[in-house]
């Protein structure tokens, strides 16, 4: 009988394709072609308190592995088993989330690959200050609802700001229907920066981001570069599609034979930095030699 | 169903109707999956 994967994604399916098809080209590079050697069931989960019910529902059915590709998703799935293997695919540090014991060696039925995306959030902090040396006052963006990242990546933040002497105000927003709200607080706080969080409902307004700091005036840096792409300042981040990929690897692994405890978690080791020059240019930002060079993207 | 589903692909090879009552019937049942949102 051909093995299932349970696929938990936190995006739509639109959304989402691209990296379901990075993690099948993983599947594929250790012999899985979905409809000849193995099947996925995909679950694209926007409700994030659904996903106990779903995580419960996978084990019931027996999936051979569960491919939780968030990080609300993979601690819904640790908390429904621990028999069925789990590869995760998180921004966040699996030991401080609890997901593992040790990166080199997981210990339980629970492995994956951590894009190290939250761990990145100080650094684009300290870059888009090094853009902005004299604002003394910068803003975070995140959704409370999404509980474990958004405290994981609070934390950082905070520290991250006190370490540079900066001010910091945490804005929660809930999805894009908060945004313009967000905004007027940005601007009442005389944010001089903005860092635009982690999570699936940025990736998911992050268009309309974009245009509301530009209308606003306000620098912003997120994760990928389809925020400077779509006329946001700036991002720093690493490939997530080859942490989808890797996931795809480590899952057909799985699917072999080998036991997810032994296998050490895969870290992103690429990260990428994109300006948008246009946008620096209307904002009044000077982009300093130094820094275009060690952009790996600069968009005019 | 919602939005271009095409764009997934012949990948689909589980009768997802089979399990829908697990989740009570308040999820989307489309050619890529289950959607929950």
């Amino acid at each position: 009988m051909m093995p299932v994967v349970g696929y938990i994604s936190a995006h739509s399916p639109e959304e989402g394709e691209p990296r379901a098809a990075a993690f099948r080209r993983g599947l594929q590079e250790v012999g899985y072609v979905v409809g000849q050697n193995v099947a996925i069931e995909y679950y694209w989960v926007e409700q994030i308190d659904r996903l106990p019910e779903i995580a419960a529902g996978l084990v019931q059915r027996h999936v051979n592995v569960i491919a939780a590709t968030s990080t609300s998703g993979a601690l819904a799935a640790q908390a429904a088993t621990t028999t069925i293997p789990i590869i995760f695919e998180t921004g966040s540090d699996p030991v401080r989330l609890g997901l593992v014991a040790n990166l080199n060696r997981p210990s339980g039925n629970v492995t994956g690959v951590t894009s190290l995306i939250v761990e990145l959030a100080p650094k684009r902090l300290e870059l888009l200050h090094e853009l902005l040396p004299a604002a003394g006052v910068m803003a975070f963006l995140v959704n409370p609802t999404d509980r474990a990242l958004a405290q994981y990546q609070v934390r950082e933040m905070l520290s991250a700001a006190r370490d540079r002497d900066l001010e910091l105000h945490v804005l929660n927003t809930r999805g894009e229907s908060d945004f313009d709200a967000v905004f007027a607080d940005i601007k009442r706080l005389r944010v001089g920066g903005l860092v635009i969080g982690v999570g699936p409902i940025f990736v998911r307004g992050i268009n309309k981001l974009a245009a509301l700091t530009a209308h606003h005036v306000v620098p912003a840096i997120y994760q990928y570069r389809t925020f400077p792409a779509a006329g946001g300042l700036m991002s720093y981040g690493s490939d997530f599609l080859d942490s989808y990929r890797l996931a795809g690897v480590y899952t057909g692994r799985v699917l072999k034979g080998e036991n997810p405890a032994e296998l050490p978690v895969a870290q992103a080791t690429k990260f990428e930095l994109a300006i948008n020059l246009k946008t620096a240019k209307v904002l009044g930002i000077s982009v300093p030699p130094s820094m275009q060079a060690r952009a790996n993207e600069l968009i005019e | 169903m919602n939005g271009p589903m095409s764009a997934i692909g012949p990948k689909q090879t589980w009768p997802s109707a089979l399990h829908m009552s697990a989740f009570g019937g308040k999820a989307d049942i489309t050619s890529a999956g289950i959607r929950f949102r």
